[in-house]
């Protein structure tokens, strides 16, 4: 095993071009958002001069000062972080269920893949949808915005997919010893693929946590806004020069560039915050001698 | 497993918020007790803040003879609910005047938050949906009304009938053009556009205006008593001003000219004076119509826009910006003028925030700018725009009680009651009266002698359908009129101040081929920033668009001819 | 395979001809009947419910849009607006304007799909065979930064780098002096397209290795080791075990890719383009954006319809076409 162990882990030159090269691209990315960070911190005279800086000369918290006199900022991001956590739960459970579902052996299977491929390209457009919510009576309500999100059909396709590459043994001998579907699934097929399941748990995660779409069309009150649209808002804000000023209202020194890189961070912060927490569940596989025999 | 990942994303998410509790500024004691600030400032009691209508007002001058002065009069026994869409919903309606307000009406808002940026989206799909709140207030402009009339046609809105027992509102009906030009369909009026009771001198013209920074220009000895230029020495300013950097951001880092996204282009090409009209569609020769960018006067204005921008007078990067960063970079003293919508309000309002933040000594830095036609050097040209702002529509569903309801509130807000109100607040505890116009507002002064008002960054849209609020007024900061005064004295006295009026027959002209294809303005602008990015020679690219343009304009143009006379 | 399906291919011959089918039929329902009721039941019904009952609107193409007051339906709007037939696929066809964004559209998916496409699986190959685990770790995590920013924000940015006061400009002036003036790299038409698909590139690699990493994390590592006993070099064992171990997926996102042509990023453009690149860069979802929100022109719901029923039938041809394509090569496809 030693033996071996030096064999996989010796290390060639290859490796460090390897280092070399995966560290440009680090920086190449790293930069930018290190530059958002910056610039939402620092004084706008001193953005505007030097918008690329390293370090900054000066650091005030104007901008978030501002995001967060919002009314409606903590509001938003509590209800973006039920969104996305009831609506991860909800999209994945669903693209669990049918995916495995997919991979059996039912009659008319394929035709309901094809039902579900042909959503992919085919929809009714803006307003049947928007009559359609009216209908259910979901106008300015919550589930309006998780609801109709159901499955995304690319992901069910490839955990469909990857639920295939499991050896058939494993699930057959579940089978023979009398495991029903449900216990195949959960206690068989979902360990193996933990990798593939977390990833699309976090693709949902996002999507439901960057939501802003749905809430425009429908949600009319303000204490239902999801975290992204209430953003919106404060950037719209503070790039409004207001042509009726109201006596004695006045909008607080702000600049454009350093409230919307603000708001980023206060979107993003909470999944980055998170994130790593994740992300051995991504790392974890197959270890040898699981599928021997 | 699964039982720790939750509760790591509970903790991750509780102390994010624990966080932001933190960071926030607890700014919100204000706001949510004027009453309270209100009396701090003023001996005379707030219990007339109580008072039902018609009731006792506590004026401590009692100067004015009618002491039950600002309450509205009428009978509003039953409550109501009206729904309506309005601007910055989370910072409307929770204030102390607000509340007066819907004790008096006996009113109960359902406000349905919209933004600058969706508000046109927003509108159309709860037109489509057939979704329309009580009130739908939204930002209609002209080119709109080929597609509000389609709505109104459909059904979608109810009549504003006769409002003869409003006086307020007949007088505002009568003498608000768009409500007759635009919003009528069939003889009927469906909306209600909100006059903007600009003075009568001003034409109705907006502020094409640049801000520019006259302490600069006094450092290069080039100031000019008045900010009124040619085109000539504001050239040689900016060439000045590249070369010298009075402002000290190093060589290349000062801009000329930058603008507001959409003032680029058409507003630098609307103060030039090759034309006396530049309506989208004008008269050729021999009477017949034909776009305006087919004439001469248009190709000289793209040749001297051309000119200015090859020339590096205007910023680059204006054509690949989307945002502010024009007016982020004036801020931050890199350029020398700026263009968008420069009201004395506005100017106001920049003023605190420059000296603020030390990047002007004193509000006489930055100043409105009037640049003459190149053509005349001596003539100002400015474009008539629209007389109202906003426009409102009642959905088919409002009921006779809602109508008349919503009708009484409008007209009180046109009265001069309605305007005190809105000025300040309410009666006796915000303002007092001392005359039949005019009123004393009852807040502390600041050290800058500004007005320290209680309800200082909430709202007060809902009360803007009717009409808007004169300016200048009893609260008006009066630093950026200040600014203005040479200039305004130019506008009423001169012979040299020109403007153009708004063509409203071309404007709501009801073709179907002028309703699909418009006055191609968007492809114009699309071809005036090809334009000004390429170094081509200017006429032939104007020649072969013009070449591309003829066959799109042209159905458009023999529909004039036959139905607009 | 999606699971054997020989048991069925009789049944897709001969659905409902013969007792004998029906009874097997009605035997393998039975016999599934769970995976009927609490797998396939939940998502089919509110797929159905949310995607196939507004599909009828898609009739929106050949009407011009007029909303009903009132009393209405679901389906009342398609009988309240005016039935034009073909027209709006006619003034499409007409338009100039419509054939050079369907034309920017195509060719720069296709230059994302040449050139993008293969960045996130040679990215992740990479960082698979990273070493140092901590530092792999890092690295997985921060390259997916840039998928939480906004184009909005990343416009920002670019404009930062790249524009007439950036970095960029600054140092190319030091080596070409006569940039000083011509600096033109945000709206110049010629590097357009390239710039779309850098950035796309940046924002999107990382983000893209999430799943591929994870793919590579279910193979077994006794074929490594196999594999070293058996004197294979680096790059060998990254080309025989790692490459096809992820062989499934990448089939699988490129067909849906090729599915996705007519589809170029409407966020991205948007935030990117001006009116100098509209020749190259303007493409048919910012087309119908301009028409729709900028000109004065009247909104048509049905105009907007249309040109996406057009996008719509296109992805689908295509993505059929490259299902197939797959299948013939034996690779599973997804229908």
């Amino acid at each position: 095993m030693t033996a071996t162990k030096k064999g996989l882990y010796r290390k060639e030159p290859l490796d460090y071009i390897l280092l070399v090269l995966l560290s440009l691209i680090l920086i190449l990315i790293l930069y930018p958002f290190y530059n958002a960070v910056l610039i939402s911190i620092v004084p706008q005279n001193d953005y505007v001069r030097a918008p690329l800086m390293l370090w900054p000369s000066r650091v005030e918290s104007t901008n978030y000062k501002f995001v967060f006199d919002s009314p409606v900022l903590l509001r938003s991001m509590a209800t973006s972080a039920v969104m996305m956590v009831v609506g991860a739960i909800y999209n994945m459970l669903l693209t669990v269920l049918f995916a495995y579902a997919m991979t059996r052996p039912i009659p008319g299977r394929n035709f309901f893949r094809f039902i579900m491929v042909f959503t992919m390209y085919f929809g009714g457009g803006l307003i049947p949808y928007y009559l359609l919510i009216k209908a259910l009576g979901l106008l300015d309500n919550f589930w309006s915005m998780v609801l109709p999100t159901v499955i995304s059909v690319t992901y069910m396709l490839i955990i469909s997919n990857s639920m295939n590459s499991v050896p058939s043994e494993l699930t057959e001998s579940a089978a023979m010893d009398g495991a029903g579907e449900i216990r195949i699934l959960f206690q068989i097929m979902l360990p193996l693929l933990l990798p593939i399941l977390a990833t699309f748990t976090l693709y949902y995660a996002v999507e439901r946590w960057n939501e802003w779409y749905s809430a425009m069309l429908f949600i009319k009150s303000v204490d239902k806004w999801p975290l992204q649209y209430a953003l919106r808002k404060i950037i719209s804000d503070a790039n409004f020069i207001s042509t009726q000023a109201v006596t004695g209202e006045y909008r607080p020194p702000t600049y454009g560039e350093g409230i919307k890189m603000a708001c980023i961070v206060v979107t993003v912060f909470p999944l980055m915050a998170v994130y790593p927490f994740l992300q051995r569940y991504f790392l974890t596989g197959l270890t040898a001698g699981a599928v021997k025999g | 497993m699964k039982k720790r990942l939750l509760i790591i994303v509970s903790l991750a998410v509780a102390s994010v918020m624990l966080f932001s509790a933190c960071g926030a500024n607890n700014s919100g004691a204000a706001p949510s007790d004027p009453v309270v600030a209100a009396s701090d400032g003023n001996a005379a009691a707030s219990e007339s803040a109580a008072a039902d209508s018609g009731g006792e007002a506590a004026a401590s001058d009692g100067q004015y003879e009618n002491p039950g002065y600002g309450y509205p009069v009428g009978d509003f026994s039953e409550p109501v609910t009206i729904s309506m869409t309005v601007l910055d919903a989370e910072k409307t309606g929770n204030t102390a005047r607000d509340k007066w307000l819907f004790d008096q009406f006996n009113i109960k808002f359902e406000l349905i938050p919209v933004t600058w940026g969706d508000w046109l989206e927003k509108v159309r799909v709860m037109v489509a949906g057939d979704d329309i709140p009580d009130i739908l207030w939204w930002d209609m402009k002209i080119n709109h009304t080929a597609e509000f009339r389609s709505w109104a046609q459909a059904g979608a809105f109810r009549e504003i009938g006769d409002t003869a027992a409003y006086p307020n509102l007949q007088a505002l009906r009568e003498k608000t053009v768009s409500m007759e030009k635009m919003l009528t369909v069939d003889g009927k009026l469906y909306g209600w556009s909100a006059n903007r009771n600009n003075p009568d001198w001003l034409d109705n013209a907006y502020y094409p205006m640049f801000a520019y920074r006259r302490d600069w220009a006094q450092a290069l000895n080039m100031y000019k008593e008045g900010d009124q230029y040619t085109w000539a020495e504001v050239l040689a300013m900016i060439d000045a001003v590249k070369q010298q950097d009075p402002n000290g951001n190093g060589a290349g880092n000062t801009f000329g000219m930058v603008s507001e996204t959409w003032a680029f282009p058409g507003v630098y090409m609307s103060i030039l004076d090759y034309s006396e009209t530049q309506d989208s569609y004008v008269k050729d020769a021999s009477g017949k119509y034909t776009p305006y960018f087919t004439t001469d006067a248009f190709r000289q204005e793209l040749k001297f826009l051309a000119d200015l921008y090859r020339g590096g007078y205007i910023w680059k990067d204006q054509i690949a910006i989307s945002g502010s960063e024009g007016l982020d970079n004036f801020k931050a003293g890199r350029a020398f003028m700026y263009l968008g919508n420069n009201s004395p309000d506005w100017f106001s309002g920049q003023y605190a925030s420059w000296v603020e933040t030390g990047s002007i000594d004193s509000p006489d830095a930055l100043a409105p700018m009037i640049i003459f036609g190149p053509v005349t050097n001596t003539r100002f040209t400015l474009v008539q725009t629209e007389d109202y702002w906003t426009v409102a529509n009642f959905s088919h569903n409002v009921d006779d009680k809602k109508y008349e309801r919503i009708l009484q509130l409008w007209d009180w807000y046109a009265s001069e009651d309605g305007r005190a109100y809105r000025v300040s607040g309410i009666p006796g505890v915000d303002y007092e009266r001392v005359s039949d116009t005019d009123i004393n507002i009852l807040w502390t002064k600041t050290a800058d002698g500004l007005y320290d008002s209680p309800y200082r960054d909430t709202a007060n849209n809902f009360a803007t359908p009717p009409c808007l609020v004169p300016s200048p007024n009893e609260g008006t900061n009066m630093t950026g009129y200040n600014a203005f005064e040479k200039i305004f004295e130019f506008i009423q006295t001169s012979p040299d101040y020109f403007v153009r009026p708004l063509n409203w027959d071309l404007n709501t002209f009801n073709g179907e081929q002028f309703s699909q294809y418009g006055s191609f303005s968007s492809e114009r602008d699309e071809f005036i920033k090809t334009v000004l990015a390429s170094s081509d020679d200017v006429d032939s690219m104007l020649d072969q668009w013009l070449g591309e343009m003829a066959p799109k304009w042209g159905p458009v143009a023999a529909e004039l001819d036959e139905q607009l006379k | 395979m999606f699971g054997d399906s020989r048991v069925l291919s009789p049944l897709k011959m001969y659905p409902f001809l013969s007792a004998e089918w029906r009874k097997l039929f009605i035997k393998l329902v039975w016999q599934y009947k769970w995976i009927y009721l609490f797998m396939v039941a939940p998502a089919l019904s509110l797929v159905i419910l949310f995607r196939y009952l507004p599909m009828p609107g898609i009739m929106l193409s050949f009407e011009t849009f007029k909303p009903s007051f009132g009393k209405s339906g679901l389906y009342s709007f398609l009988f309240s607006s005016d039935w034009v037939g073909l027209k709006h696929f006619q003034r499409m066809f007409v338009e100039p304007d419509f054939w050079r964004a369907f034309g920017n559209t195509i060719i720069i998916s296709i230059m994302k799909l040449a050139i993008g496409f293969p960045f996130p699986i040679v990215l992740s190959l990479m960082i698979n065979e990273v070493r140092v685990k901590g530092y792999k770790r890092v690295m997985q995590t921060v390259y997916t930064f840039p998928h939480f920013l906004s184009w909005v924000v990343v416009a920002g940015i670019a404009l930062n780098f790249f524009g007439d006061s950036g970095v960029v400009k600054k140092v190319s002036v030091l080596f070409r002096p006569e940039l000083a003036n011509s600096w033109n790299f945000l709206y110049n038409a010629h590097i357009f397209r390239g710039f779309l698909v850098a950035l796309d590139i940046w924002k999107e690699a990382g983000w893209g290795t999430i799943l591929y990493l994870a793919a590579i994390a279910g193979v077994d590592q006794s074929l490594y080791e196999a594999a070293i006993m058996d004197g294979c070099g680096r790059l060998k064992r990254v080309w025989y075990i790692t490459l096809p171990s992820i062989a499934g997926m990448i089939i699988i996102l490129f067909i849906l890719n090729i599915g996705g042509i007519m589809n170029a990023n409407f966020d991205q453009v948007f935030n990117l383009y001006n009116a100098p690149v509209f020749s190259v860069g303007d493409v048919i979802d910012t087309y119908i954006y301009r028409l729709s929100f900028q000109s004065t022109t009247v909104m048509d719901f049905g105009f907007s319809t249309a040109v996406g029923s057009l996008k719509t039938i296109i992805n689908f041809a295509l993505l059929i076409f490259a299902n197939a394509a797959a299948r013939k090569m034996g690779y599973d496809g997804i229908m």
